[in-house]
């Protein structure tokens, strides 16, 4: 049974889309963190807006809309990995490192260097572990306090204080190793 | 402090969440360490860095799709559950693929089958449609039409639409989702065109300023 698409030639918005159409390119840039694919970040972004739509009245009554899409759009990701992995996704980071494999350090001139820097930050995210990048990209890249983030994840901050001090130090001894033995 | 301190410490210091005491031990080694002060610069400029870090814009056009897409499928599921319950949707999408079915191969016939549905004011209710065709047909255009006292809901209250679309081999449900806005009856035309083949019928609707839906039985008039 296929489904009409309603009069796609001569489109209406609808309440729903008003209320959220504004917070949509925030939380596709924030699915794409997450997913770092565009197909990964539109499904995650169209899976929200079908949950959410039933959902319109509640959404009339939330003051900070933005902060509340994006604690559901995080824990529908992690509910995601969950799925995924068939495994919960280990929120007690254990600063176990298992990924030894380190990126090797490039000499550029220096008006190349920051590009360079981003270039490889970009190819490094992916290789920490999933709650690790999480909270970098929310943190360091996105902007979100720990305040925040407590309330999208309901880890504690200190958890989330000292797993962020860890992943900083993954990430710069992924770049380049620590010099002092 | 030593080298190792410095790897420790980098991103307290950085935050400025050292006490005096280790702020001027660190700053006192940094000064004797040249890979220290680089370790520490490029602590620097990696936040820097991730500062800057850009997701790739999105797609114009996926915000509308990802909202008509919401739409549908909740309107799907909406459908979905009045199916099971045999109910509003159930009942109007029976009467009208047979109807369409015969219109697949009478293309001359124009013909308004009786159907009436009550409606509370003032919620949206949503009639399927379900267009049963023999073949896939390209290049359909439907029009909807409300009588005045019904609306489209979230659709600027409309009362007619018109637009083109293609039919799959098999049932095509077309969820409208009808509000009504004064009370009294009401008339949905729905017309399937096809080339100069041409099709109208018409549902009644009576909307009621409260109480329960209902739907009298549809008793198709043509062979489906």
């Amino acid at each position: 049974m296929s489904i009409i698409t309603l009069w796609s030639r001569s489109r209406q918005t609808d309440h729903f889309e008003i209320l959220l159409k504004p917070f949509i390119p925030f939380l596709y840039q924030l699915a794409w963190r997450f997913t770092g694919t565009q197909a990964d970040a539109e499904d995650l972004v169209q899976d929200l807006l079908v949950k959410l739509y039933p959902r319109q009245k509640e959404l009339e009554k939330i003051e900070n809309l933005r902060a509340w899409l994006a604690r559901v759009l995080y824990r529908q990701y992690i509910d995601h990995l969950r799925i995924q992995s068939r495994t919960p996704v280990d929120l007690a980071d254990t600063g176990a490192d298992p990924d030894e494999e380190r990126d090797i350090p490039v000499s550029v001139k220096p008006d190349q260097e920051h590009a360079q820097l981003i270039a490889q930050i970009e190819r490094l995210l992916p290789r920490l572990n999933d709650d690790q990048r999480l909270l970098l990209i929310l943190h360091d890249v996105e902007g979100y306090t720990l305040n925040e983030i407590q309330a999208m994840s309901d880890v504690p901050i200190g958890t989330l204080k000292s797993r962020l001090n860890r992943t900083r130090k993954k990430l710069r001894d992924l770049m380049e190793p620590f010099p002092c033995k | 402090m030593n080298c190792h301190d410095i790897h420790h410490h980098c991103d307290a210091y950085l935050e400025h969440e050292l006490s005096d005491t280790q702020k001027h031990a660190l700053e006192a080694h940094l000064e004797s360490c040249p890979a220290c002060q680089h370790y520490i610069q490029q602590a620097k400029n990696i936040r820097d860095a991730l500062t800057k870090l850009k997701a790739p814009a999105m797609r114009p056009d996926f915000a509308e799709q990802a909202f008509d897409k919401a739409r549908q499928q909740n309107a799907t599921v909406t459908k979905t559950r009045r199916f099971s319950g045999a109910g509003l949707a159930l009942a109007v999408s029976l009467a009208l693929a047979g109807i369409v079915g015969v219109f697949m191969h009478h293309p001359d016939s124009t013909v308004s089958k009786p159907a009436a549905i009550y409606i509370s004011m003032r919620q949206v209710k949503d009639i399927s449609l379900v267009f049963n065709a023999k073949e896939d047909l390209d290049k359909v255009t439907i029009s909807i039409e409300l009588s005045d006292n019904l609306a489209l809901d979230g659709y600027g209250g409309r009362r007619t639409v018109s637009w083109n679309t293609s039919l799959q081999k098999g049932k095509n449900v077309l969820s409208l989702p009808i509000i009504a806005t004064q009370s009294g009856n009401g008339t949905v035309i729905a017309r399937l065109r096809l080339g100069n083949q041409d099709k109208t019928f018409r549902i009644r609707v009576n909307a009621r300023q409260s109480g329960s839906t209902q739907i009298k039985p549809i008793v198709p008039h043509t062979p489906v």
